[in-house]
């Protein structure tokens, strides 16, 4: 898999999921703070707020009609507790609710803040329990076997039982599976309570539990085996699974149990034919029977003109993913010394990668103000939390991000390496990581041996039977240097672990063998668990801005990408996607914070 | 005959206990990973204990050997197995998907026919004019044009200069009969047009051939009329190389309409086979190739027979 024009998001999955990640709305974000019950937060623990529906009167639209959208690939099981593909999670996403999720926001820029979903309200009792407790509107799906009953704490905790031993994902939430994870329990103390006890404090607790990837509740039944939850779907969100075919797509409709109703969702449901062929999705978004998304960047701006005025493009914030170029760390690598890092980093020239594969000029020629911006390796979609390499608040480490090749020659020689620097390049070969992954890395390949102190061996590799086994989780075990795809997660430490953690999946700074438990940066490692354990929203911030210079100054591994917005294409009679801001605008939020709010006009109904 | 059917079934028996073997062995011991370690690697997790939880799910713990029993043992009892991803029996799936693929594959087959042979026959009979050379030119354009290819041009200029763009969401003959054929001409259609040209190319090599035979004269001496002449004598001698081609060109046709099932969003067996080969899918992989083979096999069974009728000259012995 699931996997497409300018390469955002770059993780392996059958389906590009760079069209998954795509975010829908205009928008960027900011940071999203968890505090203690008496702390000082965007988002403090309290009542969950119902969004504001404002059901359009005017211009024939209004509640009903179904829309159309598209997915590329079919999902392996609709059980968010074991499956593990994204689209698996992508559809679970329609029909079952998370404890929490980020806060949809009419008329401003969704800034990350948390609000209860499947949780009315939360409190903190000390750094270590979590206590909530369960919307006593939300009902399950009104279907057998779970009959429209309530939903209840034991629901949450048990499903969160069969999570904590199945789901392969734990890995974020867990601490059984993973000592940087944070939940050690998840219980029911009475019938609408759950206490969730951390093994340590983690203040972006409640920012996981808002994540596509983490948790989501399912019914008991799903446990005690009253139905498969890998072959049928029983929920509390709004949208219940009306038809499945495989290869085919799914439809969804609304579901009159969903505790958000009547407002919402205006919708009577959604299809989501699978059109895995790029041209076919793009043919079908310009006859009308997709209305959102479908068109890859590289066409959509030809096909908006044709469209003249039939269609609208919003630009959702960037990918929270980004490339990352890891070092190998055997004995003898010319990684270790940093000044070769920094000199590889100097070579990249980041405006030219925005500009060549994501063309922010031809949209913004066309009025649609599309920037590029740097990775560090946060992207901008994280909001105040990123620090932008060419403020002046970045600081002086910010020069191992500009394009300075005599600079990068310069630290190469007193590294030793003016005779030349000559390593391999290993990428994955295929289209795991989206289609333009090897003209990307061709691209890298070539800046750095604008250096001709650097030579650079190209090695692609089959994912499945190479890449995967031997440099996917590795710890730098490898020569050379190999090009990731990013984590996608929505929330900062889980983005570092992923990579950044010597128990981070696929760590690129050692761990094992190479650096111990500390790995080979102790102080980016500190910086990450003072970052974790931080409950100030303003020293959190700062502590994250610290790790950005560190990061910039060490080199630990390269973020070459630069990346822009997100343009999305939809069709003109469709209302609440420029209207509503969601965090990140990834697909997976999408069907929760977004489509309970989209209406279309009745000319898009049939 | 029904004792040389019953000697070529008994004779195959070997080969499809050989193909099992292969298809088995070759998917555990020639590729370095396996489905479980991809499926670790697509959740981005490093989780040893869900891995193990999952090859004892999966029977990929005890020795190769096993497995290859254990596997073999369901197929005796007609359990071709399930995915390990969505669970479903690999039975399940084929009875959804075969008939999907069958139909494009032999509706395809149908079209190729239908074009191959009149432009072949019409193309012996007018050899060496200016229709003969026209009609082999298209031939020759039609053999080089991959198929796929046409099908992505025509939607993608359908779509620039029509607006148009062909109906995606499947619908079988009993839920929509209008709209299953709205959905399903345009595939049929591109996938047997690629084939017709080397159809037509040997259609009317054959009839050329027969056209200089001696009986063939001498119905005309007789007096017979052009239809007799060709529909009892021309015809059938010259089609029988293209009955072979026929037979051994089915299976593939079946299993190798991925690309026009992708492009058209069909549910086809082919689409089904090359997800799993993409994640590793031991069960489907291996059923579904072992179905392949079988269905090979009684389609070269089926030609050999068709000989016998269409040639009173053949017999078993």
């Amino acid at each position: 898999m699931s996997r497409s024009g300018s390469g955002h998001h770059y993780r392996r999955h059958t389906v590009s999921r760079r069209a998954l990640l795509s975010g829908s709305v205009l928008g960027g974000a900011g940071l999203a703070a968890y505090a203690l019950a008496c702390g000082e937060s965007k988002s403090t623990p309290g009542a969950a707020t119902k969004v504001e529906t404002a059901i359009p009167q005017e211009e024939g639209h209004g509640p009903g009609g179904v829309l159309r959208l598209s997915a590329t690939a079919d999902a392996d099981s609709f059980d968010p507790h074991s499956t593990v593909s994204f689209r698996g999670l992508a559809i679970g996403a329609y029909v079952y609710d998370r404890l929490f999720k980020f806060k949809t926001f009419k008329g401003q820029v969704a800034d990350g803040t948390v609000e209860g979903n499947l949780v009315t309200k939360w409190e903190q009792p000390d750094r270590t329990t979590v206590v909530a407790t369960v919307r006593p509107e939300a009902k399950w799906d009104g279907r057998s076997p779970t009959n429209g009953r309530k939903v209840t704490a034991e629901d949450v905790a048990l499903g969160f039982e069969k999570y904590a031993t199945k789901q392969p994902r734990r890995v974020d939430l867990v601490n059984a599976a993973n000592s940087t994870a944070p939940i050690a329990s998840m219980k029911a103390i009475n019938e609408n309570t759950v206490e969730i006890k951390l093994a340590h404090p983690d203040a972006g607790l409640i920012e996981k539990l808002c994540s596509p990837f983490g948790y989501y509740v399912l019914p008991k039944d799903a446990v005690s085996g009253g139905f498969d939850p890998v072959t049928d779907m029983r929920g509390s969100g709004p949208w219940m699974l009306d038809g499945y075919r495989p290869s085919v797509g799914w439809t969804f409709k609304k579901n009159p149990n969903y505790w958000g109703a009547p407002q919402s969702p205006l919708l009577d449901g959604i299809e989501l034919p699978i059109i895995p062929d790029a041209s076919q999705a793009e043919a079908q978004f310009k006859a009308g029977r997709i209305h959102f998304g479908g068109v890859s960047e590289t066409n959509m701006l030809s096909l908006y003109a044709e469209l003249k005025g039939q269609a609208k493009i919003v630009l959702a914030p960037p990918s929270p993913s980004a490339i990352v170029i890891g070092f190998g760390w055997r004995p003898g690598s010319p990684f270790h010394d940093v000044r070769v890092r920094r000199a590889l980093s100097m070579l990249i020239d980041r405006d030219t990668v925005i500009d060549t594969f994501s063309e922010p000029k031809r949209f913004r020629d066309a009025g649609i103000g599309m920037q590029g911006y740097w990775a560090t390796p946060l992207t901008k979609t994280f909001g105040d939390q990123w620090l932008d390499p060419k403020s002046p608040e970045f600081g002086p480490h910010a020069k191992n991000y500009t394009h300075n090749v005599a600079e990068a020659n310069r630290l190469l020689d007193a590294a030793g390496y003016a005779g030349g620097l000559t390593f391999s390049y290993t990428i994955s070969a295929g289209n795991e990581f989206g289609r333009d992954w090897g003209r990307r890395a061709e691209a890298f390949a070539a800046m750095m041996q604008a250096s001709d102190r650097v030579k650079v061996r190209m090695n692609p590799v089959d994912f499945t039977t190479v890449y995967n086994k031997q440099y996917n989780g590795a710890q730098g075990d490898y020569d050379g240097v190999i090009m990731d795809g990013g984590s996608g997660r929505s929330e900062p430490s889980l983005l570092w672990i992923f990579h950044f953690s010597p128990k981070g999946f696929n760590s690129l700074v050692g761990g094992g063998k190479f650096g111990g438990d500390r790995g080979l940066f102790p102080e980016l490692l500190a910086l990450l668990e003072k970052y974790i354990a931080e409950f100030d929203r303003n020293e959190r911030k700062k502590v994250l801005h610290d790790m950005q210079r560190l990061y910039a100054d060490q080199v630990p591994a390269i973020n070459p990408q630069g990346q822009t917005e997100v343009p999305v294409i939809f069709h003109q009679g469709v209302h609440g996607v420029a209207e509503y801001s969601t965090y990140q605008g990834i697909d997976t939020l999408r069907p929760q914070e977004l489509y309970p709010l989209v209406s279309i006009d009745k000319s898009l109904r049939t | 005959m029904q004792t040389y059917i019953a000697q070529r079934l008994l004779l195959n028996v070997p080969t499809v206990i050989g193909l099992t073997v292969l298809v088995f062995f070759v998917l555990h011991l020639v590729i370095p990973t396996d489905t479980v370690d991809l499926m670790i690697a697509d959740a981005q997790a490093k989780d040893p204990e869900v891995a193990q939880q999952l090859r004892e799910e999966f029977g990929l713990t005890g020795s190769l050997p096993r497995q290859y029993l254990a596997w073999v043992g369901g197929l005796v009892q007609g359990d071709l197995g399930a995915s390990f991803y969505t669970k479903r029996s690999v039975v399940q799936e084929l009875k959804y998907r075969l008939p999907t693929s069958i139909e494009l594959g032999l509706g395809a087959l149908l079209i190729t026919l239908v074009i191959a042979i009149p432009i072949g026959i019409v193309s012996a009979v007018r050899q060496d004019t200016l229709a003969d050379y026209v009609l082999r030119g298209g031939a020759v354009l039609m053999d080089v044009i991959p198929g796929f290819w046409l099908a992505t041009l025509v939607i993608v200029f359908g779509s620039i200069w029509f607006s148009w763009a062909p109906a995606v969401t499947y619908r079988s003959w009993w839920q929509d009969p209008l709209e299953h054929v709205r959905i399903i001409y345009l595939p049929m259609l591109l996938l047997g047009l690629s084939p017709a040209g080397s159809m037509v190319r040997l259609v009317r090599t054959q009839v050329l051939e027969v056209l200089r035979e001696d009986y063939v004269r001498t119905a005309r001496a007789k007096g017979l009329a052009v239809y007799a002449v060709y529909s009892r004598h021309v015809l059938r001698n010259a089609l029988l190389p293209v009955v072979t081609l026929v037979g051994l060109r089915l299976p593939g046709l079946i299993a190798g309409t991925v690309i026009f099932e992708t492009i058209f969003g069909l549910p086809g067996v082919g689409r089904y086979l090359l997800d799993s080969i993409k994640r590793l899918d031991y069960q489907v992989i291996q059923s579904t190739n072992l179905v392949f083979g079988l269905i090979l096999i009684m389609s070269n069974l089926i030609v050999d027979v068709s000989y016998t009728v269409l040639d009173p000259r053949i017999k078993f012995r």
